[in-house]
């Protein structure tokens, strides 16, 4: 009787990974950088900025507080999808800067759109080699980053956030944050 | 005529070959300097070694996407600065996670994934020992279970046709 059984268990085990590996979406990787303290990087700003520090912005200033990294570009189609939701954030939490990281673009072609789509960053660093994006391990643009007051990388998204995203991982992943900084 | 005709086509096709074979060699920067001859060979085995992730079922030595290209200049930046394999392998790792490597580490993660195909070899090898050892008793079964009248009848029948 156990034996007749066999090809059944076997059937049921591979069903069943094959089912949870269907639900899967195989882009998404998850980031290594999860709770760890978050890439240390000094680079230029897209624009200087005499009131935030000058021409060139440090992730070590951003110590103490709770921000945003948001990697996009002006040649990447789903940020313009995106970028809705990013104003959105901005404007309504205040407390939360949101930095822009300007990955391998023309800097010209990055400040036209931000003036052709909204600026939603506190600051947009001009990351023209991607050596930035390397640190954080990026390897999809957009991607979105919640790190700390501690500095840790608390939460990464890959791809555009979107209404669904926003509601369902990345409000939640930024209220657990609010109620333990660090 | 028709021997040209072949000739031109076979020809043809050696030049097609041959260029497509070019073009395979290098997906993006041909021009890649080392030092040492040591450092060039180190950098191409780290290339077949590692993932682009943004496409995921090519290495880095493969693709060509820009991400691809960076981690190109990255690690040849690194063999240059005199780092040994396994730092630019934890630097990779860091970044990208065990992904980016298409030889996992062995590790509580990736048990499954080496001890599979072993145990699925063991799985079949017993599978197989058992039947081939059930058919061999089944025939031999038969054979003795044979009655002396069946046997003498099964002989008349032979002997008849």
């Amino acid at each position: 009787m156990a034996t007749r059984l066999l090809p059944l268990a076997v059937f049921l085990i591979l069903g069943a990974f094959l089912f949870v590996g269907l639900s899967r979406d195989p882009s998404e990787i998850p980031s290594p950088l999860i709770n760890k303290p978050a890439p240390v990087f000094e680079a230029a700003r897209l624009e200087a900025d005499a009131a935030q520090g000058g021409e060139r912005f440090d992730s070590a200033t951003m110590e103490g507080q709770i921000w945003v990294l948001n990697v996009w570009a002006s040649w990447c189609g789903p940020c313009i999808a995106e970028h809705p939701f990013l104003v959105e954030f901005a404007a309504t939490h205040d407390a939360i800067p949101v930095i822009g990281l300007n990955y391998k673009d023309d800097p010209s072609d990055a400040s036209a759109w931000l003036v052709r789509h909204g600026d939603p960053f506190d600051t947009v660093i001009s990351d023209t080699d991607g050596d930035v994006g390397l640190d954080f391990g990026v390897y999809g643009v957009p991607e979105t980053f919640l790190i700390d007051a501690a500095g840790r990388v608390r939460y990464k998204h890959v791809g555009p956030l979107d209404a669904q995203s926003m509601q369902e991982k990345f409000l939640p992943a930024v209220r657990t944050v609010m109620e333990s900084p660090s | 005529m028709s021997q040209n005709l072949v000739r031109v086509a076979v020809r043809l096709s050696v030049v097609l070959m041959s260029l497509a074979s070019l073009a395979s060699l290098h997906a993006a920067e041909p021009m890649v300097s080392f030092e040492t001859d040591l450092q060039r060979a180190r950098y191409e085995r780290m290339l077949e070694e590692y993932r682009c992730l943004k496409c995921q079922n090519q290495n880095l030595a493969g693709s060509n996407a820009a991400l691809a290209g960076d981690l190109r200049r990255e690690i040849r930046q690194q063999i240059l600065a005199g780092a040994d394999d396994q730092s630019i392998d934890t630097y990779l790792v860091a970044r990208y996670g065990e992904f980016v490597r298409y030889r996992p580490r062995f590790s509580l993660n990736t048990l499954v994934l080496w001890l599979t195909p072993a145990v699925l070899l063991l799985v079949g090898l017993a599978v197989g020992v058992r039947m081939a050892r059930r058919s061999a008793g089944g025939t031999q079964g038969t054979m003795t279970e044979q009655s002396p009248d069946t046997l003498a009848a099964a002989r008349e029948l032979l002997r008849k046709s």
